[in-house]
């Protein structure tokens, strides 16, 4: 099979003018799929590096299994542990969902239960109108709670919960343009006298690390503490940027995905041409005693030798027109400082392995079938 | 004329049209995803007419960016010739791994710009932490009626956890969004209670014009005031502070479309061209296989083509029966390609493969492809036809 080889390359070589017919159509085909893919790169890359490297040093602790803050349940003494290993901004919550009235009106409210008042009023930059938290079944509401249902300071609330009203007195308005504006906030304590079956239980944990401390360290902790839980960053602007360009520039490689079936097509009638033009050098090989597997390997060959050349030329082509497109866009547009086309390597091996897939796919069958008509066509001679 | 029907085999163009339709379809496919690419991002801000306006910063990059202070809203919201307003706060929020972009409005007011029809559940925002989401972000995030979702705002330390009470469907870009009340939007995006991102404007041009409204906002002229008091929404009475803050923010007044075509050609560089640009490119990229197409097409014949010289029909003539032929040919395989990129474009869209960030881009249609594609066809066809018919004649296809 392997004796067609060089007859197939030297038939390539002695006919320059076509075979650079079918390499070029296989190779701009490559080329339109690389450029943009190169340039969205380009640009992808410029984008993620403009995205400020800021890692918040404020985190949440959640229970790993729940997906709402609502649903996670937590050892509370997680925070004594968080504590004891040296973390020093660490608050324990405990949110719950409750009907609250309050004069004649009612409303489905967050409650939130906080055993550190002071600190995470400090945490969240509350501002009290009134006095914070001091006793047992003391309120605090936010500023927008309050105004939605006419609550002043010394007013009481009546929470329906269990079955069971509980009666907390307003003892102060609280202001920090954050959820708890819109919440009522009491002590911990006085959460799990409401709801007993979450005693010693908190939804989620909020603590920040002190600067020079790795987040790595408060993940090692939290595995070595046998604590199932998942470390949510505060603040994951970059992460949210990254899922944006993603999104954004994997819909270019998305694009590209039926112009491989179009480097199909242009491979099988490449293929059949190739055939076609090959048929008298058929006809002669079978008249000289080449087999019908010889016919065949010949024509394939020669069509896999333009189409690998096609794939190089159409690489080549490729990264040349991108980075003149490119150069030619920032000239116009005076953008000197946007990041030059690049293609990732598994840009590279995922282009050459679809176009290969696609290429030989296409050029199997205009192969076999002119090997198959070859005997007949040789009797022609 | 019998013998000119009888020598073109409609049985072996068959993969030659094929072969048309696939290019034909690959630029249909490109025009129509660049182009609604392009489309849906211009149409950000919404596809209105020229009534309808959005304020916002003058600094800012674009609408959804910007910071302006609430007090905009009341100066103009009791101005004669605003029939509606929307203040708005959009931020980008984390939903579990998915970045998405919440939109805080006031619910009553937002109705004004949009037609927001409810598809499952409510369409009341009864309740501070609960919000309505888009028809496509909750096939996204696989979000149901009921459901909790915990949001890691992107610009501020605050989280929220949202109970969904509704799905709706707009035939917008909110199709893509989370809608919740407006402090939600605030505290997502870190903004104080006096601050939103941009406010949404429904004017009468009989009795206000956009200049007009540029001009009262920069204090140049007082425009004439609503004759009757304002009632305020519940949503907006809250957010009212006793004593507002002074800000010194210069504001401008934009279309919607305009307003998003701006920062794309100042920004992002890009234009409707560029788009037409990558739809040149694959047309340059089809060329030479159109060619091959032509030339295989005559080959393919090459024996009745002898015949009928032998039998003494012209160069002329026989370019004539090829060329009729592929111009039916070209036609044929353009509208079907053209139809079937626009389906696969539509196919790529609604399986999310095509979006602009968190936006799915809807497909465009621009029929200017269709007429290019047939003209790049014929003509290239029938220059390839033209070469491939003068080696058949010069005998190097005689032999088979």
């Amino acid at each position: 099979m392997t004796s067609t080889f060089i007859p197939a390359l030297r038939s390539v070589l002695n006919d320059p003018k076509r075979s650079l017919l079918y390499i070029l159509t296989i190779a701009f085909l490559i080329m339109v799929i690389l450029a943009p893919t190169a340039i969205a790169n380009g640009y992808s890359k410029q984008l993620s590096d403009l995205i400020p490297a800021y890692a918040s040093s404020r985190a949440i602790i959640m229970n790993a299994s729940a997906n709402t803050v609502s649903t996670s349940v937590l050892r509370y003494s997680l925070v004594k542990e968080l504590r004891k290993h040296g973390v020093k901004e660490v608050y324990g919550e405990l949110l719950i969902r409750s009907r609250l009235m309050a004069g004649n009106q009612t409303l489905n409210a967050v409650v939130r239960g906080v055993d550190d008042v002071d600190g995470f009023y400090r945490y969240m930059n509350i501002r009290v109108n009134g006095s914070k938290l001091g006793g047992e079944f003391q309120a605090n509401v936010g500023i927008l709670l309050a105004k939605r249902l006419n609550i002043n300071l010394g007013d009481e609330l009546n929470l329906v919960e269990g079955g069971a009203v509980w009666r907390l007195r307003v003892v102060g308005i609280i202001d920090c343009s954050c959820p708890c504006d819109y919440e009522v906030l009491t002590s911990l304590n006085t959460l799990w006298r409401i709801k007993p079956d979450l005693k010693d239980k908190i939804s989620i944990v909020e603590l920040q690390l002190a600067s020079g401390r790795r987040s790595g360290d408060l993940e090692t902790f939290l595995s070595e503490s046998s604590s199932h839980v998942k470390v949510l960053r505060e603040r994951p602007f970059e992460e949210a940027a990254q899922n944006l360009i993603e999104a954004t520039f994997n819909s270019i490689k998305n694009w590209t995905l039926p112009l491989y079936a179009v480097i199909l097509v242009a491979a099988y009638f490449t293929t059949t041409k190739i055939s076609i033009d090959s048929q008298r050098e058929v006809a002669i090989l079978r008249c000289i005693g080449a087999s019908r597997r010889d016919a065949f390997s010949y024509i394939f060959f020669k069509a896999l030798l333009i189409i690998e050349f096609g794939i190089i030329a159409g690489l080549s082509l490729g990264i040349i027109s991108a980075e003149v497109i490119f150069r030619a866009l920032s000239l116009i547009f005076s953008t000197g400082s946007y990041q030059p086309p690049s293609l990732t390597a598994l840009d590279l091996v995922k282009t050459m392995c679809l176009t290969q897939i696609s290429t030989v796919a296409g050029a199997i069958y205009p192969a076999l079938k002119v090997s198959g008509e070859a005997a007949w066509r040789s009797s022609y001679q | 004329m019998a013998i000119q029907l009888s020598i073109i085999s409609y049985r072996r163009l068959i993969p030659l049209l094929i072969a048309l339709i696939a290019i034909s379809a690959s630029i249909s496919f490109t025009a129509s995803t660049f182009l609604g690419i392009y489309d849906t991002t211009t149409n950000l801000m919404g596809d209105c007419g020229e009534d309808m306006l959005v304020i916002y910063g003058a600094s800012a990059r674009t609408p959804q960016t910007s910071i302006i202070p609430l007090t905009v809203y009341e100066k103009i919201v009791e101005l004669d010739g605003v029939e509606a307003a929307s203040p708005e706060a959009a931020a980008i929020a984390l939903a579990g791994d998915k970045a998405i972009i919440v939109r805080g409005v006031d619910p009553t007011l937002i109705q004004e710009f949009y037609r927001i029809h409810v598809v499952e559940g409510e369409d009341e925002l009864s309740e501070t932490f609960s919000a309505l989401a888009g028809v496509r972000l909750a096939r996204k995030l696989g979000l149901g009626v009921g459901d909790l979702i915990t949001l890691r705002s992107a610009f501020s330390n605050n989280y929220v956890e949202l109970r969904i009470v509704g799905i709706y469907e707009s035939g917008s870009y909110l199709d893509d969004e989370l809608l919740a009340p407006i402090f939600v939007g605030q505290w997502l995006r870190g903004l104080r209670r006096d601050l939103v991102s941009l406010i949404r404007v429904k004017i009468d041009l009989r009795k206000l014009s956009k200049n007009d409204l540029i001009l009262h906002l920069r204090g140049a002229r007082e425009a004439k005031k609503k004759p009757a008091p304002i009632t305020r929404s519940s949503i907006m009475r809250l957010l009212v502070l006793p004593h507002a803050r002074r800000y010194r923010v210069e504001c401008v007044v934009r279309s919607p479309r305009e307003s998003m075509e701006s920062f794309l050609g100042r920004e992002v560089k890009i234009n409707r061209a560029t788009m037409w640009s990558i739809v040149f490119a694959v047309i340059f990229g089809s060329t030479l296989l159109i060619y091959l197409i032509s030339t295989l097409m005559a080959s393919t014949h090459s024996r009745e083509i002898i015949i009928l010289r032998s039998l003494g029909a012209s160069r002329k003539r026989l370019m004539l029966l090829l060329s009729s032929a592929i111009i039916s040919l070209s036609a044929a395989s353009s509208i079907v390609g053209f139809i079937l990129g626009i389906f696969i474009s539509s196919m790529f869209s609604s399986e999310n493969l095509i979006a602009m960030g968190p936006y799915t881009a809807n497909p465009s249609i621009a029929l200017e492809v269709l007429p290019i594609t047939v003209l790049v066809a014929v003509v290239i066809m029938v220059v390839g036809m033209r070469f491939e018919l003068e080696s058949i004649l010069r005998g190097e296809y005689g032999r088979v």
